[in-house]
């Protein structure tokens, strides 16, 4: 190893493995301590490469620093302080290794300047972040997340089959961006690799499955770090691969149909991921980077995840913090909460703004930049795909989301409704801050494209036009949404929504969702919750069942058949003596005389 | 061979192979079972430090054998008494020699009934085991070969499970079998040389018939131990009988001898025929991968499980070998160690399971995890590093495995990718039920975490798993040159891309 | 001093047949059979170096018919050992039992030297005849009768086997007119083929009978299963040796380049193996069984003499004494573990290795050399009968002896799963005592088949050099013959 370089990845891990000796008391003050030296040291960052170690024949760098890595570096490290913040009075010390252990395992995705210390790190993640959603401890979350990792582990065996692939032909192990022109087998393979964790469809089923099921502060983590890791990792190593584009448009729109659909309010959230996602897709998609479009792409593409983390953990938190309090998440269990928790309320109303690009929220000055980019790049229709999707997304989550938890008929059960209050301090404080962060990025636009990988950035979201326009949709949007209140109460089911939805037909992005999409979805769904793993299982039972009774049968069989062969044999050896003389006799003349002709002829 | 002048004059080679033999004889007339214990821990300790000069009197930088015996055996048929390592067989014996004591330990408090008889049979093991990875004589190769048979068939036959008698001659038939065809392809390359010298056998331009026919004979034999799909049903019955000790002895050693015999015998005595025939073995490698990991995630006996992974992992090391690339032999070889070590650690762990419930049932031990956390730690390790998890030992070793596969042939290469899937599969299926699975199980309230031996057992293998998995260097470093060597002996000097980069 | 074995065994043999003519003398007459063994022993060690032509050249004393002479010795020496107290032998005849062994291994020390056919005839008889009265003497008890059926039957095949050899010989005779077997070689291959091989072929029948070669094998399982243990420990070993020995004569006779003798062998060598064995897989009764599997031995045995050169013969000549000392090994077992003599079967030996390690092991060496597993002596006799019969290019023959020898693991297993995985039956049967004989004997069989498997460089050269007459042209005295056969003629078309 060169001079020692300390791994922002690297305090997480030890912070990680020295908690659990962490006396009760001041562990507390360790769970602040450790994430936030953390932060402190990617604020300390200095641009180069760093770490360098020999492997083998391979020069592994676990610290290569650049513009993008620090900004995405940043922007986890400082999920990692709030969300460990927002989770701090939870008792279990292994949720809190694994999340950090989860943590440390991004940051090192982050950094790593070749492909082997991406894969490690790849894997780390995919192993720690199960745990936090084995942690909730229902018999769904164990499936889930045996189903969760199996699906990671896919993914990374496909990620690292295009590696090996991309050494063959380079011999470099470097983690640049690949030739997306000439796009190989490599690339797709390490292509499966990324968009897998970015849940792009059809390889989003995991996301909304797991993270339903994970602990109210796992899903905090989770929703930050995994996706957003998986952008990194196309931005750095796909910039401008033209799938991309429509692959991130589709799973916009794809995430707000679900989400409309969903009744439980952290499952629309999930679904909500995947649409968010979909803006950064796009964005790097459309990143050509020797065109100032592309560059603003990919600006764009940073400054909506870094955005995306803040408000999305807002929003998990809020939602995170009725779960909490209430032990309920689905929307027909819930409503009229106002009065009881009004904090979380106006929290998750920002979180809510915030997503959907209103303006003075943070949303608002990354998502405009990758549509007015894909406007620039003349492709309309992913332009207009987009802003439909920002539509819906106002739609569910800027006003379903608050208006059905906090508003509207009030359906919670008795207990619910007692145990309904605002969180305790460290979950509130998290909100809060979180909340601010909003608002600031949202008013204050050189905090964050001052961090850009491109600069100078010279977009200027708050144009009279852009803004009007903003406005119009969403607010027509809202108008929208009072007018059809009633049918857009939530139901138990999906069926029944979508029956209305058959009725009553109205908007486009409604009638996306009738027939065939969701139909797909639910498919898919299924398929993987069911036919995937019990497929597996079918098959392997059918592998024991010819390994026994095939193979080994037949190995057996041969045995037994050459023992029956003596048997049968055995019956030439019989006790007279006149007949064995005969046979004795009678061979011996024959053998004579086979003998005299094989020597005659 | 660089060792200072005193310790140069042994051959220590024959003080390996030898001294267990010696140390058995002692055993046979100790009196208590507690001596014969601590007798046969010190005298396999003793066999694992002799073979410490061995390997730092090895020489890594050429291909030729090292520390060659060379006596006259049986003049009249000229066979003779030939001993002699080089990487490959060095690591492997070292293995050998490491993983004995630990057998030793495993059974101390599994094996209860008549102790010296199991002690005496794991030592006459080590001897023929060790003489296998030395022989350098094909006569005294057969004989150590075949030596370890009835040995194993004991300890399998008298200390195993239930079915012990039809998985003891079962294994038996099978391995006795196979061998036969061993000694048809020895007589014939006899008869056509007249020497038993491995050395010489090598790199004669055999007519590509007879290479064929000698080849398949030597198929035969190595695909039933290692053992390869379809050859490979021997193994569970085996495995899943045979005492925790003969379980770690299978799976570490034993099935290494299939493809230590690929390496040492088939690429480089009949090279024209092993590159005729490689495609083939790479796809019937691909399906033991496949094939393993399907039947094992249908078990729910523990051991059995273990025992189809062994399957599959050994068919990452023969789709190593086959595809006859730098990368894919050093792949292979590493795999054969790290299978020889994290699988032996997993039967040992399934061992104490079974020492603590009385059952391998999966569902049995479901949420065991909870009350022995030690344990729980453990298990855990050994089950990543069997999945190869980045990090542990068997990643490397089925990472350059796959990269020799994408080396020859890219279908291949992508067909094995999902056998990858499936251990992770059926290892995080079996790692998430013992730590995870059902809350409560009120037969687990008394189970008792690992003890102090137990520990001590399971250490050594936990520290090799994250010294190979982190800084396999040196291990590569010993066999490097010998399988360059072997590459240029089975493709010719000019196929051979001179050593750079796997 | 030439003939001095031969004159111990006699003049032990007048001895015993005077103690024979008094009472109550078995006690004396043990000691006796003992001390004639050693003594024999002891000649044969001292007359090792003789040569020399006796009897107007019908008698060759020269280094093969002296170490065979050794090797007969030392075996019944083991059998006396192995006997014990003849606890199925009425005491009455216990002298005559004596006095009949000795006699049969008189027989056999006079047949390995005899190169004149008359007297070969002679010894052959005179080992064969007392062998009859020997099966029959086993003292009759309820549900015990067959030994006297057994008797008949041997006699009847010995009787039919033997007029068949005699009329080869009188064939051979009457196409050379001599009887002396080196004279015979040089005219024979004048003499018209047909009628020479036919003389030649009928001849052999004698020696299949005695070797228990299809199709003169039939009387072997019944014979092992009527005789006493002690006595089909004995039938089971030397005469074989003898045989083999007569075999080398009578096979020198054939010229090297023969082709339809090698035929008839592999028909016989593959029609024995494969009947033995199978056959073999079906019993119970331990000596049935290993009857059976002495058939299938025969057939390896004669897989030697497909080469029709040294090699095969040194070959089979080595496999026949490691077959000695393993089948001694066996049947020593039986008969120690059955004090009382009467017949074992294969759940009788269950959980032996508690009753009485030492037999179990001694079981366990015999039983795996038979199967042919190194180190031990069976698996080096087999690798050199297969170098030697594929060195000539009998793929096919080798391949199915393979074959065999993996079928027959599976029967040699079942013993050593009954002795070594089955728990003694319930109650236990008690331990089984061994006096210091008995030790002596089973440590003496298991270092003579490791030592024959280890180290038997020695033994081959000896055997190989006392070969020399066999080979055609001038005598070579290389360091290794095999070598020099192994010579490939076309090693492709050999594998193909």
């Amino acid at each position: 190893m060169s001079s020692f370089w300390l791994h922002p990845a690297l305090v997480m891990l030890a912070g990680a493995a020295l908690l659990p000796l962490v006396p009760e008391r001041a562990r507390r003050g360790w769970l602040l301590l450790v994430p936030a030296l953390a932060f402190a040291r990617t604020l300390g960052l200095e641009p180069g490469t760093w770490g360098e170690v020999r492997f083998l024949d391979w020069t592994l760098v676990f610290g290569r620093v650049d513009r993008l890595s620090l900004v995405f570096g940043y922007i986890l490290a400082l999920m990692a302080v709030l969300a460990t913040l927002y989770g701090l009075h939870v008792r279990r010390v292994g949720e809190h290794v694994a999340a950090w252990v989860y943590a440390g395992g991004s940051l090192g995705v982050i950094y790593a300047g070749d492909l082997v210390t991406l894969f490690v790190f790849w894997e780390l993640m995919a192993l720690a972040s199960v745990f936090l959603i084995w942690y909730r401890g229902r018999p769904e979350s164990l499936g889930a997340g045996y189903r969760y990792l199996l699906v990671h582990l896919a993914g990374g065996v496909a990620l690292l089959a295009g590696i090996v692939l991309h050494y063959q032909a380079t011999r470099s192990l470097a983690f640049e961006a690949l030739a997306v022109d000439r796009p190989t087998l490599a690339t797709y393979l390490v292509m499966t690799g990324f968009i897998l964790n970015a849940a792009v469809p059809p390889l989003h089923a995991w996301l909304p499955d797991a993270y339903g099921e994970a602990t109210f502060n796992g899903s905090v983590f989770l929703c930050a770090f995994t996706t957003k890791t998986a952008v990194y990792a196309l931005a750095r190593g796909l910039p401008g691969l033209d799938l991309l584009v429509p692959l991130g448009v589709i799973m916009a729109v794809y995430g707000v149909v679900y989400a409309v659909l969903e009744n439980d309010s952290r499952r629309l959230l999930a679904y909500h991921i995947i649409s968010q996602v979909g803006y950064m897709v796009a964005g790097v998609g459309l990143a050509d980077l020797d065109t100032p479009v592309g560059q603003l792409a990919l600006n764009g593409a940073c400054a909506h995840a870094f955005a995306h983390i803040l408000y999305k953990g807002l929003l998990f938190m809020g939602t995170g913090a009725v779960l909490h309090m209430t032990g309920e998440s689905r929307f027909t269990r819930l409503g009229g909460l106002y009065p009881k928790m009004p904090w979380t309320f106006l929290f998750t109303l920002i979180g809510g703004l915030s997503i959907s690009a209103f303006p003075l929220f943070s949303g608002f000055i990354s998502k405009s930049m990758i549509v007015t980019a894909s406007f620039e790049d003349h492709r309309l229709w992913a332009g207009f795909g987009l802003m439909l999707a920002s539509a819906g997304t106002f739609l569910h989550t800027g006003l379903k989301v608050p208006y059905f938890i906090w508003f509207g008929e009030n359906r919670c059960s008795r207990e619910t409704w007692e145990r309904a209050a605002d969180p305790g301090w460290n979950m509130t404080l998290a909100m809060l801050l979180t909340a601010a962060l909003c608002v600031f990025i949202g008013c204050y636009t050189p905090y964050l494209y001052g961090m850009l990988p491109f600069q100078p950035v010279t977009y200027q979201p708050y144009t009279s036009y852009h803004v009007a326009e903003t406005l119009q949709v969403l607010l027509f949007t809202a108008l929208g949404f009072f007018l059809f209140l009633k049918k857009l109460t939530p139901e138990p089911t999906i069926s029944l929504d979508t029956d209305w939805f058959y009725r009553r037909g109205g908007r486009a992005f409604l009638r996306l969702a009738e027939g065939p999409v969701r139909a797909l979805d639910a498919w898919w769904g299924e398929l993987y919750r069911r036919a995937g793993l019990a497929g597996l299982v079918r098959a392997a039972r059918e592998a024991r069942w010819f390994d026994q009774s095939l193979i080994d049968g037949a190995v057996d069989g041969l045995a037994a058949a050459v023992r029956a062969g003596g048997e049968r044999l055995r019956s030439l050896q019989r006790a007279h003596v006149q007949e064995s003389l005969w046979v004795a006799l009678a061979v011996t003349a024959l053998g004579l005389v086979g003998l005299l002709l094989y020597r005659a002829w | 061979m660089n060792l200072p002048e005193p310790l140069a004059q042994i051959s220590w080679l024959s003080v390996l192979v030898f001294s267990p033999l010696a140390a058995a004889a002692v055993a046979a007339v100790l009196r208590s079972e507690r001596a014969v214990r601590w007798w046969t821990l010190a005298a396999t300790l003793a066999v694992a430090a002799a073979s410490v000069p061995v390997a730092l009197g090895f020489d890594p930088t050429t291909p030729a054998f090292q520390f060659v015996e060379d006596r006259p055996w049986i003049p009249f048929l000229g066979a003779r008494y030939t001993l002699g390592v080089d990487g490959l067989s060095l690591v492997l014996v070292l293995l050998t020699t490491g993983i004995l004591p630990l057998c030793v330990l495993a059974s101390w408090r599994y094996i209860t009934t008549r102790v010296r008889e199991f002690m005496l049979g794991l030592l006459v093991m080590e001897t023929a085991m060790v003489g296998v990875f030395c022989a350098l004589d094909f006569v005294l190769f057969f004989l150590f070969w075949e030596a370890m048979l009835v040995p194993m068939a004991l300890l399998i036959g008298v200390w195993g499970g239930p079915r012990r008698v039809y998985a003891a001659l079962k294994f038996f038939i099978y391995t006795m079998a196979g061998s036969v065809f061993l000694l048809v392809a020895i007589v014939a390359l006899y008869l056509m040389t007249g020497t038993f010298d491995l050395r010489a056998l090598m790199g004669r331009g055999y007519p590509l018939a007879v290479q064929v026919w000698v080849f398949l004979a030597f198929f035969v034999s190595f695909a039933i131990k290692v053992p390869m799909v379809p050859f490979h049903t021997w193994l569970p019955a085996a495995h899943v009988e045979a005492p925790t000790a003969g379980s770690v002895i299978l799976a570490s050693v034993l099935l290494k001898m299939g493809t230590y015999g690929f390496l040492r015998l088939s690429l480089p005595i009949t090279p024209d025929a092993t590159r005729l025939l490689a495609p083939y073995l790479t796809w019937l490698s691909v399906a033991a991968l496949v094939y393993g990991g399907l039947t094992a995630l249908a078990q729910s006996d523990l051991k059995k499980l273990v025992a189809y992974s062994s399957v599959g992992h050994m068919g990452f090391a023969t789709l190593g070998i086959f595809t006859l690339t730098r990368a894919g032999l050093e792949g292979a070889v590493l795999q054969m160690i790290n299978h020889g070590i994290t699988t032996g650690a997993l039967f040992i762990c399934v061992g104490l399971l079974y020492e603590r419930l009385h059952t391998r049932e999966l569902g049995a031990a479901a949420g065991v995890g909870k009350h022995v956390p030690v344990f729980a730690g453990f298990f855990g390790v050994f089950v990543l590093s069997s999945m190869a998890f980045p990090g542990t030992n068997s990643f490397i070793g089925e990472f350059l495995a796959l990269a020799g596969a994408f080396e020859a042939s890219r279908p291949v290469a992508l067909a094995a990718v999902p056998g990858v899937v499936l251990a992770a599969a059926y290892l995080l299926r079996m790692l998430q039920k013992v730590a995870y699975g059902s809350p409560h199980n009120p037969d687990h309230a008394g189970v008792t975490d690992l003890t102090l031996r137990e520990g001590l057992t399971l250490a050594p293998l936990l520290g090799l798993v994250f010294w190979i998995g982190l800084h396999p260097a040196p291990l590569v470093r010993l066999f490097a040159a010998s399988v360059q060597h072997l590459l240029e002996q089975t493709l010719g000097p000019a196929a051979v891309p001179p050593a750079a980069g796997p | 001093m030439t003939f001095l074995p031969e004159l111990v065994l006699l003049l032990g043999a007048l001895a015993l047949f005077v103690l024979s003519l008094g009472e109550g003398r078995d006690r004396a007459a043990q000691r006796v059979v003992t001390g004639v063994a050693a003594a024999a022993v002891l000649a044969a060690l001292v007359a090792l170096p003789a040569r020399a032509e006796l009897f107007e050249g019908a008698y060759r004393v020269d280094a093969f018919s002296q170490w065979l002479k050794l090797v007969l010795a030392a075996g019944f020496g083991l059998v006396v050992l192995q006997q014990g107290g003849l606890p199925d032998i009425p005491g009455a005849v216990r002298p005559e039992y004596h006095l009949f062994l000795t006699l049969s291994v008189t027989g056999l020390v006079l047949l390995v030297s005899c190169i004149e056919v008359i007297t070969l005839f002679v010894a052959l008889e005179l080992a064969s005849l007392p062998l009859y009265f020997l099966v029959a003497m086993r003292r009759e008890r309820a549900g015990q009768r067959v030994q006297m059926e057994s008797a008949i039957k041997y006699l009847l095949f010995g009787v039919t086997a033997n007029g068949l050899m005699l009329f080869g010989l009188s064939y051979l005779f009457g196409l050379t007119g001599t009887t002396v077997l080196p004279e015979m070689v040089g005219r024979l291959y004048q003499a018209p083929p047909a009628a020479a091989l036919t003389g030649l072929a009928l001849a052999f029948c004698g020696l299949f009978y005695k070797l228990a070669i299809f199709p003169f094998h039939f009387w072997t399982p019944d014979v092992y299963q009527g005789a006493s243990n002690e006595t089909a420990g004995y039938v089971a070993s030397l005469p074989k040796l003898g045989a083999v020995a007569v075999f080398v004569r009578f096979a020198a006779l054939a010229p090297p380049d023969a082709r339809v003798l090698p035929a008839l062998f592999t028909g016989l060598a593959l029609a024995s193996m494969f009947y033995g064995n199978l056959i073999a897989l079906a019993q119970t009764d331990l000596k049935r069984l290993l009857g059976f599997s002495g058939i299938a031995h025969a057939g390896y045995a004669l897989v030697g003499f497909v080469a029709l050169n040294e090699a095969g013969y040194l070959a089979a000549l080595y496999y026949t004494v490691a077959y000695l000392c393993m089948a001694l090994a066996c049947f020593a077992v039986f008969s120690l573990l059955a004090p009382h003599g009467a017949n074992l079967a294969l759940g009788d030996l269950a959980g032996l290795h508690r009753r009485a390690p030492l037999l179990a092991v001694t079981l366990a060496v015999g039983v795996f050399g038979l199967a042919g597993l190194p180190p031990l002596a069976g698996f080096l006799g087999k690798f050199t009968l297969l170098s030697a019969a594929w060195a000539k290019g009998h793929t096919v023959l080798v391949l199915l002896m393979v074959v065999n020898t993996a079928i027959a693991v599976y029967y040699y297993l079942a013993l050593f799963r009954e002795a070594f995985f089955r728990d003694p039956p319930e109650p236990a049967p008690e331990p089984v005592r061994l006096g210091w004989p008995a030790r002596a004997l089973c440590l003496t069989l298991i270092a003579a088949i490791l030592a024959l498997g280890v180290v038997p460089g020695r033994f081959l050269e000896t055997v190989s050099r006392s070969l020399a007459w066999t080979r055609p042209g001038p005598v070579l005295t290389g360091q290794t013959p095999m070598a020099e056969t192994a010579a490939p003629p076309a090693p492709v078309r050999d594998l193909r």
